[in-house]
């Protein structure tokens, strides 16, 4: 079955088209692995609709044939994205290799180096990044990472993405995986079990010490949760450091400075987690 | 007496778990232990609650401020450290200390 996405994301995460008719992509993609995605018509893409474009191309364990974008920028920007390496593309062989701008992993464990390859990134396309958001950027990346790793349960693991941008400036990354949703992952503790809003559960997951881990037990990797991860990065985001999307369910919130959690609707739903992040620099 | 974490991430629970233990045994042993962080860079908040929470739980709390330091950390990993004092002092717990 092959996956078209066409067009461009938007600068504004709620309102592009692009993340949701690649995430809509994936729910279906999970019973019947993708044989083709075409990007053909691929204009620019964000690092949320890089992420679910590679979790396109795991559930189909790197068999699935990417066709490259007719824009020759879109081309480029697939090309250093490092998305090839989650598909075979027929073009591969005549594709010079350029230096990665845009590092887009799957991880099945959690990665001690992702935060160090975005500041890499950064270093290489505009030198130093700013004293202070490098341990900031690793220490949030690491919780979600580990999140993701042991609470989604996925069979692909996660994939992650991340993107600088200079002109603004900023850092935008995402985590995504899939499997289960968080309302599914926390209405398995009794707390919990009485959730029947994605929205709602996506709230409370953000909220200071509420874990989907059991009482008296540690989480599939071993670790006792504690519940901060999140609380700590909704935190950060809300005193101006940046702006949070969470998309799980039939639910999407954004969290930011000045205003309380925008939670709506996302027509289709989506089976597992995208937690997306723009940090401020 | 002095413990030394490994760098330059410490990321895990599981890791902040057993690095609680070894602080809790040479607690047993001596009167006061130093955490040597010279290694570490960053630490995220929740490796940073299960030391801190687990030896909290082990020690009692005027024990852990008694007997435990901290030597040649970062602010970052110094920020870390305080916020998870306070999280436990809040009643916030590990999912391995709460009860069933």
């Amino acid at each position: 079955m092959p996956v078209v996405i066409h067009g461009a994301d938007s600068d504004d995460f709620v309102r592009g088209h692009l993340i949701w008719s690649a995430l809509n992509a994936l729910a279906p993609a999970k019973a019947y692995a993708p044989d083709c995605v075409d990007l053909t018509g691929l204009l620019l893409a964000r690092p949320h609709t890089v992420a679910a474009i590679a979790a396109l191309g795991c559930l189909a364990h790197g068999n699935a044939e990417l066709i490259l974008p007719t824009s020759q920028d879109a081309r480029n920007f697939v090309v250093r994205s490092g998305l090839l390496d989650l598909f075979s593309c027929r073009e591969a062989p005549r594709l010079s290799a350029s230096p990665r701008i845009v590092p887009v992993r799957q991880l099945a464990h959690p990665s001690p180096t992702f935060a160090d390859e975005i500041s890499s990134a950064w270093d290489l396309e505009f030198g130093g990044m700013p004293a202070g958001l490098r341990p900031r950027l690793a220490g949030h990346l690491d919780e979600l990472l580990l999140n993701a790793l042991s609470h989604a349960e996925s069979s692909i693991g996660c994939v992650v993405a991340a993107q600088v941008y200079p002109s603004v400036p900023s850092v935008e990354l995402t985590v995504l995986d899939l499997r289960q949703t968080i309302r599914g992952h926390l209405s398995k503790t009794r707390q919990y079990a009485t959730l029947t809003d994605d929205a709602e559960a996506i709230v409370m997951a953000t909220e200071e010490g509420v874990t989907g881990t059991p009482a008296g037990q540690v989480n599939r990797l071993g670790d006792p949760n504690s519940g901060v991860g999140l609380f700590e990065l909704r935190e950060y985001c809300q005193v101006g450091g940046g702006q949070l999307s969470i998309v799980s369910g039939l639910a999407r919130v954004t969290f930011g400075s000045g205003h309380e959690p925008i939670a709506q609707p996302f027509a289709g739903g989506f089976p597992g987690c995208l937690v997306r992040v723009r940090f401020q620099v | 007496m002095r413990v030394r974490l490994s760098g330059p991430t410490l990321n895990s629970g599981a890791t902040g778990v057993s690095y609680a233990a070894q602080v809790l045994d040479a607690a047993a042993h001596e009167g006061h232990v130093e955490i040597d962080c010279a290694a570490v860079d960053r630490v995220t908040p929740s490796a940073a609650n299960a030391l801190v929470m687990t030896l909290l739980e082990g020690m009692g709390e005027d024990q852990f401020i008694a007997r435990v330091s901290l030597t040649h950390a970062t602010e970052h990993v110094k920020r870390e450290w305080a916020k998870a004092v306070d999280r436990y002092q809040r009643g916030i717990r590990l999912s391995s200390q709460r009860s069933a």
